[in-house]
C-alpha cells in the first residue's frame, strides 16, 4: 500500500471518528438548546487545535509526495471542492424550496449543513485518491 | 492531430546493468509508482523529472522521451 492510500484511509478514518463525536456533541448541545459565547468558546478551544495541528500534518505530509502523487491529490481537492460546492448549492436550495423565501428553518440547520459538507467533502477527497491509486495497480 | 509521448526507460534500465524501478525511482527522487506510470505512458513527467531521468542515464531527453504526431 503506498502512502498516499494509507493517508487517504487514515483521513477517512479520522474523519469518521470526529464526525460521530461532532454529531453527538451537537445533537446534546441542539437537544439543550444551548446558544451563547460559552458554547461557542468550547467549539474553539476544542477545534482550533485541532484544525492547526491538522493543517501542519497536512502541508507536512504534502512536502512527503512527488509530483505525480501532487497531481493526484489536488485532482481528488478538486473534486471535493466540486462536490462540497454542489451539497452547499442543493442543500441551500432544497432549504428555500421547502420552506420558501419568507419561512423559517430551524437555526441547527445551518452549522448541521457545514459539518455535513465538510464531512462529505474529505470523503470524496479519500474515495476518489483510492479510486485513482486503484485503477493505477489495476494498469500496472 | 494527435501527439503522444513515448519513452524508452525499460530499455535503458535494462541497458544499465538491470536497474530497478526502485532504485532507478531513489535515484531521481520519485516513487516507484511514479517510475511505472511513467513507463506505461499514464503519466507525463514534468520537465524537471524528466531531465534528472535522462542524467540518470547519461542521455539527453531527447534520448529517453520521443513525440510522435499521429
Amino acid at each position: 500500500m503506498i502512502r498516499l492510500q494509507k493517508k487517504a484511509w487514515s483521513s477517512l478514518i479520522t474523519i469518521t471518528i470526529c464526525s460521530l463525536i461532532c454529531l453527538v456533541c451537537f445533537s446534546f448541545m441542539v437537544a439543550r438548546n444551548s446558544k451563547g459565547a460559552d458554547y461557542l468558546l468550547i467549539c474553539l478551544v476544542v477545534g482550533l487545535p485541532t484544525g492547526i495541528a491538522a493543517m501542519f500534518q497536512e502541508l507536512r505530509f504534502q512536502n512527503q509526495l512527488d509530483e505525480r502523487e501532487k497531481m493526484l491529490y489536488q485532482n481528488a481537492n478538486q473534486w471535493s471542492i466540486g462536490v462540497l460546492t454542489g451539497y452547499l448549492l442543493v442543500f441551500c436550495f432544497s432549504v428555500f424550496f421547502l420552506v420558501g423565501g419568507g419561512g423559517q428553518a430551524p437555526v441547527w440547520l445551518f452549522p448541521g449543513m457545514l459539518f455535513s459538507g465538510l464531512f462529505i467533502a474529505q470523503t470524496t477527497q479519500s474515495t476518489i485518491i483510492l479510486f485513482q491509486c486503484r485503477r493505477e495497480q489495476d494498469d500496472a | 492531430m494527435r501527439e503522444t509521448l513515448t519513452n524508452q526507460i525499460r530499455r535503458l534500465r535494462f541497458d544499465n546493468g538491470e536497474m530497478t524501478q526502485q532504485a532507478l525511482a531513489d535515484k531521481v527522487g520519485v516513487t516507484r509508482q511514479t517510475i511505472i506510470a511513467i513507463e506505461q505512458g499514464n503519466y507525463t513527467p514534468s520537465l524537471t523529472l524528466a531531465m534528472k531521468l535522462a542524467r540518470a542515464f547519461n542521455k539527453t531527453v531527447e534520448e529517453v522521451f520521443q513525440l510522435n504526431c499521429s
